[in-house]
């Protein structure tokens, strides 16, 4: 596929591009998902895009095509480099890498992950089905692989190869009267590393634990995320770290000075291209090669994500990032934690998490399936789903232990967080 | 009402360059290679193919200078079929008979392993073979508008909001969608669709004096149509006033926390639509299909045909036949004739939106689906996705300014912000763009950080106004999200202005925020 990208570049040069860089990404994605205790729509889907960006000057675009050949590879090339010069200038646009050193990132490739054949992923549900069916439950979930793999290469001498695999395997276990619900979700580069059978038991488990739910009072509360509720949690706050916004006022963290300790102890956020858990891709903006980034550590506020252009403009260095995060994991063992979690309030996972007021970096969301009350280190007393109207700033800051594990969700690898002072606003008889 | 291909041609004479159907490469014929594909999955029950060309153009500006110029096409099959019981899709990027080949193998191959995850086979609903085409009306095509008039359109605005004083950032963007389709299928279906979509926003930000306070208006505008629903959107005339009302957020107060009485605009209210009735009224999330992310439903369906959801003036419609209808075309992805047909009757849930494999599911009704199946692209697989879901308009003649006039203490919501909804849609919490309390009977002065929270039911039963035709007004948006994998679907929702009696409103001011300003420090 190098040679593709190889063309690409050349074609897009003869046409008059003084900058030409050719991204390909072939994928394939194959998925299985389940409802009612039964197989519903699956499919393998393989795709393969070719991106070419050019610029000339302070002009520049980019396009995409899937036909790679000779004649979609010169029309792509021709449409774009007519598309530039018909493009307004850009002030903010930079020249792309040079000739880079590209990390090779293991831990995002496994080949047994890549290899998986529709009976396989039907060998992986069938145990969730059977756990269900044998409680009488009804189960409802999702089963999918990929793998992706991307060659890059630049008229500025970057050039580089990235591959890449994922896993993921949910289901949500009800009563057949809708009166109970219980979810359970794993995510890895490893499909290995996804036990399907665990997970359907803490599925099951869940829902047939929740009996007779009370509601939750509006008002501060100590609550007990899992790493996919923290996840959940903090997608927006990688917005908020932006050096833009922050420079222009336009961001909570605005307020929070570099240096500064703002949030509990523990708290690191940190993005590294070679992450174990959260891999991320070898090259960021401009093809630069990614780098280790750590934007709060010891819960101190240390750097912002700053773009290439946004560096320049303010002599300040670029972060190039691979495009995940992580919150990195603390000291406490899972049985810790839940022994110092004596009344929160155990939330597996969060839903519908929307952005409240950006200048306190609150969101709004609601709690899903079934939380619980924590007593004696177990989930205990069942609780209402409630909507919660948090600043994740000042989570961060209410942190009370962090747990050791983290767990791939999305983009974002976390661990478990008990939180003080977390704040419910209302009470839903949603199940 | 589908259009014709011969009322396709005098709607083509509208196009800069007499261009109508570029259509998906003539050679190999989409035809043969659909046929391929159906032959290939010969032993299968049903088996339909998609070949989908999609072209997609964005601009994006910042302040004074473009930011982005992106354009995206592609072209594939996807095949799917219901054999030994069970579904099968794949799809390939190589639109030809050996492609098609392939993807018909590998759907065939899933089926039959996920056979045995069966307990019933899979039965779809009958509809007829149909043999037509179809296409969005457009006057100007989007994607033949130069980028050099979108960028210098949106620099223009952007310019004419920073004449404002105060306003630190202005974003523009324009995107234009093209999605060609042929559609074959085993019944003997052959349906070509050209579905055009157009988006223009404006985000404009007014930074206060003091270090974090900054508050955003926007304006965007999300149609099935061609370029001259941009231009209707008279972004340039529209910025300044758009940048004064951002600033003056800067100074207004905070909401009365308490039941307040809400009149909400068609900019704001389309989406409260969407989340409440439209996603709740989808019988796959009812009857369960879409427990494990997108969530289930508070109207089931023993509820069908009693449950008040609303007050007797309200009634809802699905419909994907409305002209600039996101959602709006004559076939949908299950090669089903799509059509209007109510939700929501006088108050009373009537009816789910449907497809053709829910056939013998309780909820159905029937004989023939609603029309709702949609694939995002060639390589996604069809499923239940939103038609157009409108309120009708009121019986009686009223106005918005009429409405306003009669309400003797409220706020005015107009435009979209946060937006939460549980996972069966029961309660919301929704916030706007910008809000006016309303003093005895006149928009008096602006508010910010105003939200509203509800439960589905109450909400709607608390509708006491709604305004008549001549106010209604579609909005939409390209990107409403459901499924595993995630697809997006692009859907509208119409309605007039609506008054609402006592719904709980919010000071949606972070907790800290809301204490210092309350003077109990942070």
């Amino acid at each position: 596929m190098k040679d593709v990208c190889e063309r690409a570049v050349k074609l897009a040069r003869e046409a008059g591009a003084a900058e030409a860089t050719a991204t390909l990404t072939w994928s394939r994605h194959a998925h299985l998902r389940f409802a009612l205790n039964e197989a519903s729509t699956s499919g393998d889907i393989e795709r393969r895009a070719l991106e070419l960006h050019a610029a000339i000057g302070q002009r520049q675009a980019s396009a995409t095509t899937e036909d790679l050949s000779p004649g979609g590879l010169a029309d792509l090339a021709e449409d774009l480099v007519d598309l530039v010069k018909r493009s307004p200038e850009d002030p903010e646009h930079l020249p792309g890498a040079g000739p880079q050193r590209y990390a090779r990132i293991a831990a995002a490739f496994d080949a047994a992950t890549a290899e998986m054949s529709p009976q396989a992923r039907a060998r992986a549900v069938g145990p969730v089905l059977e756990a269900s069916s044998k409680a009488g439950l009804v189960a409802a979930g999702f089963h999918e692989v990929a793998v992706t793999r991307t060659w890059r290469l630049s008229s500025t001498g970057a050039s580089g190869t990235h591959e890449n695999t994922r896993a993921r395997l949910s289901a949500t276990v009800r009563r057949a009267d809708g009166t109970a619900s219980g979810w359970a979700g794993a995510e890895s580069h490893r499909l290995g590393a996804i036990d399907g059978q665990a997970l359907a038991r803490a599925a099951v488990e869940r829902c047939k634990s929740w009996v007779d739910p009370t509601a939750v009072e509006p008002g501060p509360a100590l609550v007990l995320l899992d790493p996919a509720a923290v996840a959940g949690l903090l997608g927006s706050a990688a917005m908020a770290l932006d050096a833009r916004t922050v420079d222009e006022g336009r961001s909570a963290f605005a307020r929070i000075d570099i240096g500064q300790k703002a949030f509990a102890d523990g708290v690191s956020l940190i993005s590294a291209p070679d992450d174990p858990v959260a891999p991320g891709s070898p090259w960021g903006e401009g093809g630069f090669a990614a780098q280790r980034h750590a934007f709060i550590e010891g819960g101190a506020l240390r750097e912002l994500r700053r773009t290439r252009h946004w560096a320049k403009k303010t002599g300040k260095p670029a972060t190039i990032t691979g495009g995940t995060m992580q919150l990195a994991g603390g000291t406490a063992s899972r049985d810790e934690l839940w022994a110092r979690a004596e009344g929160a309030i155990y939330i597996p996972h969060v839903w519908y998490v929307r952005m409240l007021d950006p200048q306190t970096l609150s969101v709004t969301g609601v709690t899903r399936d079934s939380i619980f009350r924590v007593e004696k280190g177990k989930p205990a007393r069942a609780l209402k789903t409630f909507r919660f109207n948090q600043s994740i700033t000042d989570m961060l800051k209410n942190v009370v232990a962090i747990g050791k594990d983290v767990e791939l969700h999305g983009r974002w690898a976390a661990p478990a967080l008990l939180v003080k002072d977390f704040h419910v606003s209302a009470s839903s008889d949603a199940v | 009402m589908p259009i014709s291909r011969r009322a396709l041609l005098g709607t083509a004479a509208l196009l800069p360059a007499a261009r109508a159907f570029a259509w998906i490469p003539e050679r190999p014929r989409p035809r043969d290679v659909a046929a391929a594909a159906l032959a290939a999955a010969k032993a299968a029950r049903f088996a339909d193919v998609r070949l989908v060309r999609r072209r997609d153009e964005v601009v994006n500006t910042r302040d004074d200078h473009v930011i982005a110029v992106r354009r995206g096409s592609s072209y594939g099959i996807g095949v799917r079929v219901v054999h030994k019981g069970a579904w099968g899709f794949a799809a390939v990027p190589d639109a030809t008979p050996q492609g098609a080949r392939t993807a018909a193998e590998r759907a065939m191959a899933i089926a039959e392993a996920n056979a045995a995850l069966r307990r019933a086979p899979v039965e779809l609903a009958s509809e007829p073979a149909h043999k037509d085409t179809w296409q969005t009306p457009i006057e100007k095509d989007p994607l033949r508008v130069p980028v050099a008039a979108k960028a210098a359109l949106l620099i223009e605005a952007n310019a004419a909001a920073r004449t404002v004083p105060g306003i630190r950032s202005v974003r523009g963007h324009l995107e234009s969608v093209a999605e060609e389709k042929a559609y074959f299928s085993s019944e003997g279906s052959a349906i070509e669709q050209m579905l055009t979509r157009v988006a223009g926003s404006l985000q404009i930000s007014a930074v206060g004096e003091e270090r974090g306070d900054f508050e955003t208006r926007h304006i965007h505008r999300e149609m099935g149509g061609g370029y001259e629903e941009i231009e209707a959107l008279r972004l340039v005339e529209t910025a300044p006033r758009l940048a004064r009302e951002a600033r003056e957020k800067l100074k207004a107060d905070r909401p009365r926390p308490g039941k307040r009485d809400l009149v909400l605009d068609p900019s704001h209210l389309w989406l409260t639509i969407h989340e409440s009735i439209g996603h709740s009224t989808e019988l796959d999330r009812v009857l369960g299909f879409e427990a494990n992310f997108a969530g289930t439903s508070f109207a089931t369906v023993d509820k069908l045909g009693t449950l008040r959801v609303g007050s007797p003036l309200v009634s809802l419609y699905a419909d994907r036949t409305t002209r600039g209808g996101l959602a709006t075309c004559a076939y949908d992805d299950d090669g089903a004739a799509t059509s209007r047909f109510d939700l929501i009757k006088d108050g009373v849930l009537v009816a789910y939106q449907t497809v053709r494999d829910q056939r013998g599911l309780p909820g159905f009704g029937g004989p023939r689906s609603g029309g709702c199946s949609y694939a995002q692209s060639w390589a996604a697989v069809p499923f239940q996705r939103m038609p157009n879901v409108s309120l009708a308009p009121g019986a009686s003649l009223l106005t918005l300014e009429e409405l306003i006039a009669s309400t003797e203490s409220g706020i005015y919501i107009a435009g979209n912000g946060s937006y939460s909804i549980d996972h069966q849609r029961r309660h919301f919490q929704f916030g706007g763009d910008m809000f006016w309390e309303i003093e005895k009977g006149k928009l008096a002065r602006p508010l910010r950080r105003v939200a509203y929270a509800a439960d589905t039911v109450e909400f709607w039963s608390s509708c006491d106004a709604i305004c008549d035709a001549r106010e209604f007004r579609l909005h939409g948006s390209f990107n409403d999200g459901k499924g595993e994998p995630s697809q997006s679907n692009a859907v509208s929702h119409g309605c007039p202005p609506a008054r609402f009696r006592g719904i709980q409103v919010l000071d949606a001011s972070g907790t800290r925020r809301r204490r210092a300003a309350e003077g109990e420090g942070e």
